[in-house]
């Protein structure tokens, strides 16, 4: 059985190399002209004092409308390719008990995605204060314009393009083996069901006067 | 039967030789069978006969009752047994009056006249006690199959042989054919010396 499907896999090797190649090809131009990159840029931060804070920092950026919308305005002036909606990606990560943590922005565009994460990460170093009393945070780094988008991530999807090309291949394989081509050849009597191959011979007058 | 040219009668030669070497000693009644009504096997057959014919005393049973697919091929006399009156009849075989053909040591009984329940006479013990009384006789018999659609009909002659070789054609034949008597002789124990392909 395993032989026999070793064979019909064989057999048909290059429709099944033919259609991981096309699902290649397809997965570059995915990756170039259809999908839209999305870029992440990061500041880095430290709280100075009271760490236990850092969940009460973290819902403050996420869901306080005021602040939000504070940082909008203020990075729209030095940036008009920001939009309302690149606010909702402005986010605060943190690692519980360590005082370092990151304000992260992520946009279709990379300068905005800086930009907008340094004006956030500025602006809530100045006004959380107004927020959370007694507290005290600082800019470690600023964030530079990333090169590399965060989304898709090119290596993992020519790597799904190559392993589906090669399950579709194998499956096409199979059909076509199985149901498409339904005349008979000599290797598939032999070879898939098994008989053992005792000789042909021609009817043919063309193939009889070789 | 004169072969027809060298590269058809190469080949003939080539199956015949390989088939004589899957059969062992006790297999000396061969079934060729085909998956449709439309392969030639016939011509197998025939020519199966005229190689072993030069070194072997060699039976063609033709089982194809009312048609005389070997009618061309095998020239025999009129008075010749046919397979059709010795099932009828249910008498042993008089193997004087066993068709002896333009070959030598090559023997023909011609399928005759259509008769009922085909199928259980092939089957009955008195078919089986003639095939054992012509293997004395003979060093090989052949059985041409029923060529047929039905598989059925196919795998009586598979039944009552010792070995048996498929005749698959690349224009008549088809996988869902070939697959299913593939699975019926496995589902029966029928063990195949191989196939023959025409192209």
């Amino acid at each position: 059985m395993l032989k026999n499907i070793t064979h019909i896999i064989l057999k048909r090797i290059i429709l099944i190399v033919t259609t991981v190649i096309i699902f290649i090809v397809g997965s570059i131009v995915y990756l170039q002209f259809l999908s839209a990159p999305t870029y992440k840029a990061s500041v880095q931060m430290i709280a100075n004092d009271n760490v236990d804070q850092l969940p009460v920092y973290s819902t403050l950026l996420s869901d306080n409308q005021t602040f939000t919308q504070s940082i909008l305005s203020i990075a729209k002036k030095t940036d008009n390719n920001i939009k309302a909606d690149d606010t909702k990606a402005l986010s605060l990560s943190y690692t519980a008990g360590n005082p370092l943590f990151s304000i992260s922005a992520t946009s279709k565009n990379a300068k905005s995605a800086a930009e907008l994460a340094n004006v956030g990460a500025a602006y809530f170093a100045a006004n959380v204060g107004k927020y959370v009393f007694g507290v005290n945070v600082s800019i470690l780094t600023k964030a530079v314009v990333p090169t590399e988008p965060v989304r898709p991530k090119r290596s993992q999807v020519l790597m799904l393009g190559v392993i589906m090309g090669f399950f579709i291949g194998i499956a096409l394989a199979f059909i076509e083996e199985l149901f498409v081509n339904r005349s008979l050849d000599n290797d598939y009597v032999t070879n898939v069901i098994g008989f053992k191959d005792l000789g042909a011979f021609s009817l043919d007058k063309k193939n009889v006067q070789q | 039967m004169e072969l027809k040219n060298d590269k058809f009668s190469k080949d003939m030669a080539d199956i015949a030789g390989k088939i004589d070497l899957s059969l062992n000693d006790n297999q000396k009644t061969l079934s060729i069978v085909s998956v449709n009504k439309k392969t030639s096997q016939e011509v197998l057959t025939a020519n199966l006969a005229v190689n072993w014919s030069r070194y072997l005393k060699v039976l063609v049973i033709d089982l194809n009752f009312g048609s005389e697919v070997f009618k061309s091929v095998f020239t025999v006399k009129s008075e010749s047994a046919k397979m059709s009156d010795l099932l009828s009849a249910q008498k042993s075989v008089n193997l004087s009056a066993v068709g002896k053909t333009q070959f030598e040591n090559l023997n023909f009984i011609p399928a005759g006249q259509v008769i009922d329940n085909v199928n259980l006479r092939l089957q009955s013990k008195f078919f089986s006690d003639m095939l054992t009384e012509l293997k004395v006789e003979f060093d090989r018999i052949i059985l041409n199959g029923i060529m047929t659609d039905n598989l059925n009909d196919q795998l009586v002659a598979l039944k009552i042989s010792d070995a048996n070789v498929v005749v698959v054609s690349k224009t008549s034949a088809k996988k869902k054919q070939i697959s299913k008597l593939a699975t019926n002789m496995h589902d029966l124990n029928i063990e195949s010396l191989g196939a023959v392909y025409i192209y």
